[in-house]
């Protein structure tokens, strides 16, 4: 079973009166207008409107990748719209995990190098992300294509390496703008369950941007988004789709995964996790000291 | 992130585009060659000019000379110089006291001293040349058997020969009627010498009596002396000492300043004595005319010349020109071999400078292949940098790829190209074999053309890296500024 959402916990995400205005030749035009949300630890939360809706450009804000014009967004009590780039750089590596409608997976590097990717970037040793990269790919159903580049993968697998990517770090927020945008209907299932349980295991935060109702249905709280602002807010738990606990796209992963005695995520590599944990903006260089240790 | 992983990213990257890394790196190989050839040309000619000028003698030493006038530009005559600094015994010690001079050899030119060999053999090619004892180890003499003249022989009459010397010992008796010389050998060093020199049982003499052994003696007067003396050393052949760079060969013996002064002094009394000139009107001592002036006239303090010229050896060929201009201002003539260095390397400055703006011109042309090279391939990688971003890759770890790849293009151009100059300067030097040195007025046959030195090759990789790393700069600190959200709406 879905845990239970505990409203009474200290939210993850704090949005105050967002609003973000861009000037296209002398007509002003409001993307974002006013807009206030907390989003609560390992809830699972979909931006659902059409496109235009201001839903990606909100993302893009709780991800610090734009400046709002007004307002604020707090994440563990930090202003991620007012950090520098280096800063949200290092907040990004520690914290968030990101699924991308075009997969975004770099195209010279094979499928593990791709996985390990964050864990290079928070100075990880090869040998011990190439371990964890591996464990992710073979969780995701790609046991078999994992010196593959994207090229010669297909878009649910390069979806499913994008996936690994964004959990191999076990951040505590993972942000999928669109993530089945460029699927079939049956890929979508697998990628949306496997996202869901993931997140689930991981006890992480997961927000959902879609136009696609069918995928608002996974989430445990949808926010309708038209124009700019929340029209509605919908709590989902009751209808929600909660997927098999370990369920496997692939028959081949389910048979690792039985030999493996089903691992999950959190005890896949607790090595990293206790790394990634201690992992402070702060305390940048002692982290990257502790990663160093053999 | 690690900086191996950072380097492995930029060497992926340099590897991923072959053609483009390969034509980049091409452009800063032809440049780090076009330089390190030029640059060696310029060292290969003054290297030319240095072996030229020492094969005439050593840079190290100065020439001192008496000043005995000067010709006036003006009044286009020659004004003689009434207060001479003579060189004697004080300013010997002048000169000695000054800095950086390591040692004085007094040089005394003692012709007019025949040495003879077992009572029957002469040899009249070989003048005494004067040294310190003490010192002539400091001077440029290399000695083939026995030894140089040391301490122990200073007052003392013992000789060291040039190798010609043993080859022109000739039987005055035994010529033929119109023979007055033996059959004059010069001597190499590869041929055997006729005789040991150094042999204890061979007794050498020396005479102030030209035809001693030639002519018939005149019994009826006083008995001619001869100077025992003995020979401890044999120079190798072709080390001719500063003043004699015009001949081919040395034919000097060399004898110790103060011993050949008392044995002159000997021999002239027994040559006043000889031909019955009283003591009072004979000049003992040495005394010698030179451009037709007596030199005891017109010094300072009525002192008296002693030596024909002084060689200052100076402990670094930086302090030549300075110590040069110090004995000068002791009112002494002073030349040495780094005046013309110098006065040629000024000459010729402007033509290496010439080279060396070629080669930068090269360069700077590499530099800004390597930007381009680098701007493009952010353009090409623009999505990738924004994705790299997002994920979280720190801004100098963004940097880091960048500038270390223009630096592995730098390196890689600049060994390759330190290859190449290697290979052109072989080319230039075997094209050039003979003939081309004498452009630039230099005959030394040895020198080559283009040198590299080992120094070259270190400060033209680091110079290439450094260029790379320069270029690479403005891309990578553009790289750094790209929008991550911009980059990655980028299709």
């Amino acid at each position: 079973m879905a845990e239970k959402v505990v409203p009474t916990a200290k939210p993850v995400i704090v949005i105050k009166g967002l609003t973000k205005i861009f000037t296209l030749g002398k007509e002003k035009v409001a993307a974002l207008n006013g807009i206030d949300l907390e989003i609560f630890p390992t809830e699972i939360i979909c931006l659902l409107g059409t496109s235009g809706s201001g839903k990606s450009t909100l993302l893009n804000m709780m991800a610090g990748l734009e400046k709002p014009t007004k307002g604020s967004v707090t994440i563990y009590g930090e202003r991620i719209d007012k950090m520098s780039e280096r800063k949200l750089a290092l907040f990004r590596q520690k914290n968030m995990g990101f699924v991308f409608q075009s997969y975004n997976l770099l195209p010279n590097l094979t499928a593990i190098d791709n996985v390990s990717l964050p864990l290079a970037f928070a100075g990880v040793r090869r040998k011990v992300r190439t371990k964890r990269a591996k464990q992710m790919l073979k969780l995701c159903g790609l046991g078999k294509r994992m010196k593959h580049k994207p090229t010669q993968m297909s878009g649910g697998q390069q979806q499913r390496v994008g996936i690994a990517r964004a959990f191999v770090a076990t951040p505590k927020i993972v942000f999928a703008d669109e993530p089945t945008g460029n699927l079939d209907t049956h890929t979508t299932i697998e990628i949306m369950e496997m996202m869901v349980r993931m997140a689930r295991e991981n006890k992480q935060t997961l927000v959902i941007v879609t136009h696609d109702i069918e995928i608002a249905a996974y989430a445990d709280k949808i926010y309708h988004i038209i124009d700019g602002r929340i029209s509605a807010v919908e709590d989902n738990r009751d209808k929600q789709i909660i997927p098999a606990s370990s369920t496997s796209a692939e028959p081949e992963a389910e048979q690792q995964k039985n030999e493996d005695d089903k691992p999950s995520i959190r005890s896949a590599d607790d090595e990293i996790s206790g790394i990634l944990e201690n992992f402070s903006i702060e305390t940048e260089d002692k982290s990257e000291n502790n990663t160093e240790e053999e | 992130m690690k900086i191996f992983d950072v380097i492995g990213f930029a060497l992926s990257n340099f590897l991923r585009r072959k053609a483009r890394s390969a034509l980049t790196v091409l452009g800063v190989i032809i440049g780090t060659a076009a330089v390190v050839i030029m640059l060696s040309i310029g060292i290969g000619m003054n290297k030319g000019f240095e072996d030229q000028l020492s094969s005439w003698g050593s840079l190290k030493e100065i020439s001192v000379s008496e000043k005995y006038g000067t010709y006036n530009e003006e009044t286009d005559e020659y004004e003689e110089n009434t207060s001479r600094v003579p060189l004697d015994d004080i300013t010997l010690d002048d000169i000695k006291a000054l800095d950086h001079v390591q040692a004085v050899k007094p040089g005394i030119y003692g012709y007019g001293a025949y040495l003879i060999k077992d009572g029957k053999e002469k040899c009249s090619q070989g003048g005494i040349e004067t040294v310190d004892a003490a010192t002539m180890a400091d001077f440029e003499y290399e000695i083939l058997i026995g030894r140089l003249l040391n301490e122990d022989d200073v007052g003392t009459t013992n000789f060291v020969m040039s190798y010609n010397i043993p080859f022109n010992f000739y039987n005055p008796r035994e010529l033929g009627e119109n023979e007055w010389f033996a059959p004059v050998y010069t001597g190499k060093n590869d041929t055997e010498l006729p005789f040991d020199p150094l042999d204890e049982n061979i007794k050498y003499q020396f005479t102030w009596w030209y035809g001693y052994g030639e002519q018939p003696m005149d019994f009826s007067r006083p008995r001619i002396v001869l100077e025992d003396a003995k020979c401890v050393g044999v120079l190798v052949q072709d080390k001719a000492s500063v003043e004699n760079y015009n001949q081919d060969y040395d034919f000097s013996i060399y004898m110790d300043g103060k011993g050949y002064r008392d044995m002159n002094d000997r021999l002239q009394k027994n040559r006043n004595k000889y031909y019955g000139i009283p003591e009072d009107e004979a000049s003992t001592g040495t005394v010698y005319f030179v451009n037709g002036v007596n030199v005891a006239d017109n010094t300072v303090e009525g002192r008296e010349t002693v030596y024909d010229y002084l060689t200052v050896l100076v402990d670094d060929t930086d302090e030549v020109i300075e110590v040069s201009k110090e004995i000068m201002d002791l009112g002494l003539e002073a030349s040495s071999q780094m005046d013309t260095l110098e006065q040629v390397q000024e000459q010729t400055k402007f033509l290496r400078t010439i080279l060396g703006a070629i080669g930068a011109v090269a360069f700077f042309v590499a530099a800004i292949s390597i930007a381009n090279t680098m701007v493009m391939s952010i353009y090409e990688r623009t999505r990738e940098i924004g994705i790299m971003k997002v994920i979280g890759c720190k801004l100098g770890d963004i940097r880091g790829m960048f500038l270390v790849e223009a630096a592995i293009i730098g390196v890689t151009g600049g060994v390759l190209g330190v290859g190449l100059s290697y290979l052109m300067s072989m080319l230039v030097n075997k094209l050039a074999s003979g003939g081309a040195m004498e452009m630039f007025g230099i005959y030394s046959s040895e020198s080559a053309i283009s040198i590299i030195p080992f120094w070259l090759d270190i400060v033209a990789i680091i110079l290439a890296t450094v260029v790379g790393v320069i270029s690479g700069l403005y891309p990578a600190i553009r790289a750094t500024r790209l929008s991550a959200l911009e980059a990655i709406k980028n299709e």
